[in-house]
């Protein structure tokens, strides 16, 4: 594959694998896909199909020390971030590449003021200008938190939740990041909230042109604010279609039936209503096609060898038996 | 490669560097030439000689505080130290007693009859709950016939006088000056060596006093000293004790056990010494008041020619002692050697079977950790009884727990006790309080000779002339032998253990130190 | 706040009086009499009862508790029976030794006790953290007198690199304190290893990270903040007892004059009113103890300071 200039970040094969006292598990297997620039992509799945871990695996902070990203490049900018110290990591972590974690409860420090982990990205990042208190007001006023002069120097427990996620988006942004990775924004909170965020994503990624990766079991909020899909079924990509060709024309059985099973706006796919079954245990993957088991398009050679990617058209390609001519 | 082998090296010097300095700077810190460094297992409790409270606090108080009357250091025999004559008038009811004129407290103040008188009547104040205050009482008045000149009155003739002067005497200007509560922190005495400081729980040091005493009684070492202070440690602890002497951080260990031996006898740069002239004596009291058998008089021959004493001595003393089997210590007026109890169990079982014992009745024994290897001496003794066939059962008992059960003849202390006395020169004290079936802490109050027994207690008190008091003391060990209450078992020589930078020699017939100032630093 | 501690402190008022109660009885109603265990064998029966007259054992209990009660409101804790002087002052003498070394063994405990515990968590499996196991393992199965005994032997003894016992310099120090601290220091790595391994997993620790904060301000700002919170709790509640607890041992071994001896000589001695006021004096202060943790707590975390 060839890198493209218009691309923000490019996965190439990357694996990351955790190795339990149970077993290995491959949590990203194989996983490639690429960023355009100011793109917003989804990255759709049911519950534990590595949604986390490849956003963890981009930012190199896969959890020390069970897991590790075994092979693939990560391609940021141009430059393999596989390549990468430590140190250098941590410069980009916060400044050109973020992200913002599923639970703002729990993603912000409890005993620290949100006025002092909003700075943490200046400070780190030698971006203090003026004063750190005043850019983190302006911060929390950009993210739309009523007050910010007197809510900067409060703490996380006297925030609401709808809140919380503001001030965790706006540490996410603080530097105008390449890249957002936006870790489930919005399933913590209740739906006119989750809306009022997702504009928010929205005005945000307008004035900064930052490319967002939208994590999210959600898919009317993919088809709110995302411009391309990905839909990931056991640690692997399994599709990837712009938006319209998804909705129009699902090619992976699996993506059809996450589309049939969600009518209406808000629906979650953690109830697949048209999917029968449970994902597989990532220890005990088939040796075939892993949707198999469920689909009911499955044929034989689906249960001996996984399907490769097929390029339907430009930018829409599939993993399925179905579309490999011999 | 290159980086790791320095490391290496470096922790390789830094260590060479420890084991060659740190021994130095800890050698240096214990070897202090001036101070002489004993160790202690108990804490003096006092300093100060009017409320002088337990044995343990003698050697301090004595060294600080002459008294009238001193062991000779390599005889043991007592002799004047304050007192240059004593005179005794009126067939004993009477002591005269002439001072030396010229001793001086470490005030500069001379030692008169005065500071006598007063500290005799502090240490018999009831307030002062001095442990001579019970003994002082025989005394009835003490007249002063001139400063240097008293006459101790006694209610009634008392044979053991001279046990009651040995009391260090205090400075009564002094205490007058200074108050009881400055008295009892910073004393003062005319001993050979004076107070500097006391830490509780910890030390107290002592100086050299020069020209103290003034009068050094015949046999006693001139004035000069090898050393200028001595440090009388606490460390309660055995196993602490004896590393210390081993490390040189402790100088003189007294009450070493034998198997402690064994460590110390490795070390070259400590010596040891020991001596079999010390009172000590461990026996077995039955307790018939506890229960009517243990009266019967067969009973007792056989506990008595059950007991093998020489395997208990050599096995688990390693044989640093010797079997005992009368009521008086080697050091102690009325010592017979002539009076034994072989080791027969024959005999044992024959008077057994002739007893009213019957088999099968456990007996209870009790022990405490006073004396030495109590829990080893009782499982062997039980063994002891067990083969002639009496049945043993053993109980340790808490030492405050079983000094309480004594007082008040609690029922608790089972049939036998283990003790341990730890003795003195005269018999009297020991007659009266353990043996004189009225005294609060006799162990038998229904003796069957118990008003012969009672008379000739008293007798002998009275008695001034030794020769025939030593016969009483023998008719009251003859009762005993009869009466079969109790055995003795055995006694044990002091071991004592010194850094070989000193010297010195135990003072016999003593139980405790009385002469530290005898220490001698070799060169 | 300040209502909470109000009540927490007469809390702590009412412990104390009931423990100095329990005290008072238990003892008296023990086996031993205190008179019979400070006779010497030497002693007559009047001295017996001089003694006893003088120490007021003669009345009923039942009064003496009422003038105990009488004495205390006057701040008067009773004369010691040995020592012949305030039993309040017997123990403030010996309570600075304890307290230096209590203080010492504070200081390496919880500075080792965190280092280990910390470096552990962050590198779980590394050498330092297979030592910190082993330290932890020793520290909380191997009993302070047996340490003491090998430390004397080994350090002592055979490399002659420190005084046995006895104070006066710093290297008196290094033993007792080595051996008062290991209990606590496997104690404090255990539990500082495992609330630090929880806080590294957390998310708000990988918030962190994702903005790009060093490692180091990562394991001390974010981990260590929340995650001292447990072991706080530790280091205060219960220091102060397991340091007297220890210190009854280690002061016997090392011969160090402090309270942690006295208490053992005076309970062997039957000296009530120095056993006494030790038991409230002990009680104070792990009541005080606790009291801090409260405070600290509130300083530290904001969801108590602020409600
Ligand atoms: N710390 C971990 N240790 C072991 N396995 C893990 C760990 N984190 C995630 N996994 C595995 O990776 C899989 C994917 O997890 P994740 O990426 O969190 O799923 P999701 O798509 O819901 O975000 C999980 O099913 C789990 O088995
Ligand atoms: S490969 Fe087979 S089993 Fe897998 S999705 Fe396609 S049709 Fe279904
Ligand atoms: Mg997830």
């Amino acid at each position: 594959m060839q890198t493209n200039q218009d691309n923000i970040l490019e996965l190439q094969n990357v694996t990351t694998t955790f190795f339990t006292k149970q077993g290995e598990v491959k949590a990203v297997d194989d996983v490639s896909f690429r960023v355009g620039k100011g793109e917003t992509v989804g990255l759709v799945g049911e519950s534990g199909c590595g949604k986390s871990v490849t956003s963890l695996s981009i930012m190199r902070l896969v959890p020390q020390p069970a897991g590790k990203i075994v092979s693939g490049k990560i391609l940021f900018r141009n430059e393999d971030l596989m390549q990468k110290t430590e140190e250098e990591m941590r410069h980009l972590r916060g400044d050109r590449l973020s992200m913002i974690l599923q639970d703002p409860m729990v993603a912000m420090n409890q005993l620290l003021t949100v006025g002092k982990q909003l700075g943490e990205p200046y400070v780190f990042h030698d971006k203090v200008k003026g004063s750190l208190q005043g850019m983190c007001i302006d911060l929390l006023r950009k993210v739309k938190v009523p007050a910010p002069e007197s809510r900067v120097n409060d703490y996380p427990f006297q925030f609401s939740g709808g809140m919380s996620q503001r001030a965790l988006i706006a540490m996410g942004i603080a530097n105008n990041p390449d890249l957002l990775i936006a870790d489930e924004p919005t399933t913590a909170l209740d739906v006119t909230i989750a809306t009022q965020v997702l504009k928010l994503m929205k005005e945000i990624q307008g004035e900064t042109n930052s490319s967002i990766i939208l994590i999210t079991h959600d898919l009317a909020t993919v088809a709110q604010i995302c411009t391309r899909v990905l839909v990931m079924y056991a640690g692997r990509i399994v599709e990837s279609a712009p938006i319209k060709t998804f909705y129009k024309n699902p090619a992976h059985p699996y993506s059809v039936g996450l589309i049939q099973s969600v009518p209406v706006l808000g629906r979650s796919v953690e109830r697949l209503a048209s999917i029968s079954g449970q994902p597989p245990s990532l220890f005990a993957m088939p040796e075939g096609c892993r949707f198999a088991p469920r689909c009911d398009k499955a044929h034989k050679k689906c249960f001996k060898a996984y399907p490769p990617k097929t390029q339907l058209e430009d930018d829409h390609s599939a993993a399925c038996w179905l579309y490999v001519k011999d | 490669m290159a980086r790791p082998r320095m490391h290496k090296a470096r922790i390789l010097v830094v260590f060479a560097i420890a084991v060659m300095v740190l021994p130095a700077i800890t050698d240096a810190l214990a070897a202090d030439d001036a101070t002489i460094k004993v160790g202690m297992r108990y804490d003096i409790s006092t300093l100060n000689m009017l409320e002088m409270k337990l044995g343990s606090d003698i050697p301090a108080i004595l060294l600080m505080n002459q008294g009238l009357i001193v062991p000779h250091p390599e005889t043991g025999e007592r002799i004047g130290l304050l007192a240059k004559t004593f005179q005794v008038l009126e067939n004993g009811k009477k002591i005269k007693v002439e001072m030396y004129q010229g001793a001086r407290f470490h005030t500069g103040d001379p030692v008169t009859a005065h500071d006598v008188k007063f500290t005799y009547a502090e240490c018999a104040n009831p307030k002062n709950s001095n442990m001579m205050a019970g003994a002082l009482d025989e005394i009835e008045e003490i007249e002063i016939v001139d400063d240097y000149t008293l006459i101790f009155h006694f209610w009634e003739a008392y044979a053991p006088w001279e046990e009651l002067m040995w009391i260090g005497i205090c400075s009564k200007k002094y205490y007058e000056k200074v108050g009881p509560d400055k008295f009892r922190s910073h004393p003062v005495g005319s001993g050979s060596l004076r107070f500097v400081e006391r830490r509780i729980g910890e030390y107290v040091l002592l100086e050299v006093a020069d020209g103290y005493p003034l009068y050094s009684p015949k046999g006693y070492p001139g004035e000069s000293y090898s050393f200028k202070y001595l440090k009388i440690m606490t460390i309660p602890d055995d196993m602490t004790r004896l590393a210390m002497l081993e490390t040189g951080e402790l100088d003189l260990v007294g009450e070493i056990l034998p198997h402690q031996l064994k460590r110390l006898n490795g070390n070259k740069h400590v010596k040891i010494k020991k001596s079999d002239q010390v009172p000590s004596l461990i026996g077995i009291a039955c307790l018939p008041n506890t229960d009517p058998l243990m009266m019967d008089r067969n009973l007792g021959l056989a506990i008595r020619h059950a007991i093998n004493r020489q395997e208990i001595v050599d096995k688990i003393f390693l044989g640093e002692g010797y079997p005992l089997y009368l009521y008086a210590t080697k050091a102690e007026l009325g010592h017979d050697p002539s009076i034994a109890y072989a080791y027969d169990p024959q005999r044992a079982r024959e008077f057994l079977a002739k007893s009213s014992y019957k088999k099968g009745m456990p007996l209870t024994f009790t022990y405490t950790s006073m004396v030495p290897n109590a829990p080893l001496v009782a499982a062997l003794i039980q063994k002891y009884l067990q083969q002639v066939g009496i049945t043993v059962k053993l109980q340790q008992l808490e030492e405050g727990t079983a000094a309480t059960y004594t007082r008040n003849r609690d029922k608790r202390l089972g049939h036998m006790r283990l003790y341990q006395w730890p003795g003195s020169r005269d018999p009297n004290l020991r007659l009266w309080l353990s043996v004189l079936s009225t005294s609060d802490y006799a162990t038998a109050t229904n003796r069957p000779r118990k008003a012969e027994m009672d008379a000739l207690i008293l007798a002998q008190t009275r008695e001034m002339d030794k020769a025939k008091r030593a016969e009483l003391i023998r008719q009251i060990h003859e009762i005993m032998e009869y009466d079969a209450i109790g055995t003795r078992l055995f006694g044990l020589n002091m071991i004592y253990g010194m850094s070989d930078r000193v010297d010195y020699t135990w003072t016999p017939k003593e139980p405790y130190y009385p002469h530290l100032q005898r220490i001698q630093l070799l060169k | 706040m300040q209502g909470y501690i109000a009540k927490r402190i007469l809390i702590a008022i009412f412990t104390i009086f009931a423990v100095m109660t329990v005290v008072f009885f238990v003892f008296r109603l023990g086996p031993a009499d205190p008179v019979a265990v400070m006779l010497s064998p030497n002693a007559t029966p009047q001295d017996a009862e001089n003694l006893t007259k003088k120490f007021g054992l003669d009345k009923p209990l039942i009064i003496q508790y009422g003038n105990f009660l009488k004495n205390v409101s006057k701040g008067d804790f009773g004369t010691s029976f040995r020592f012949n002087e305030p039993a309040l002052k017997v123990l403030f003498e010996r309570f600075p030794a304890t307290l230096k070394l209590g203080l010492a063994a504070f200081f390496v405990s919880v500075s080792m006790g965190l280092c280990l515990g910390i470096l552990s968590a962050v590198k779980p499996d590394s050498i330092i953290d297979r030592l910190g196991r082993l330290l932890a393992l020793a520290g909380m199965s191997l009993p302070s007198f047996w340490v003491g005994v090998m430390l004397i032997l080994f350090f002592g003894v055979t490399l002659r690199w420190l005084p046995i016992a006895g104070r006066g310099t710093a290297m008196h120090y290094v033993m007792p304190t080595l051996c008062m601290s290991l209990y606590p220091i496997a104690l404090i790595t255990r539990l500082s290893r495992s609330s630090m391994l929880d806080a590294l997993k957390s998310d708000y620790v990988t918030m962190a990270r994702i903005k790009g904060v060093p490692e180091f301000y990562v394991i001390m700002l974010h981990a260590f903040k929340n995650a001292a919170i447990p072991v706080i709790t530790v280091i205060f509640g219960l220091f102060g007892a397991l340091m007297v607890g220890s210190a009854v041992v280690v002061e016997y071994i090392f011969s160090w004059p402090g309270i942690g001896r006295l208490v053992m000589e005076s309970y062997f001695a039957r000296d009530y009113p120095v056993v006494q006021i030790f038991v409230i004096f002990v009680t104070f202060v792990v009541v005080s103890l606790n009291l801090i943790v409260d405070i600290v707590y509130a300083y530290i975390d904001p969801r108590i300071r602020y409600q």
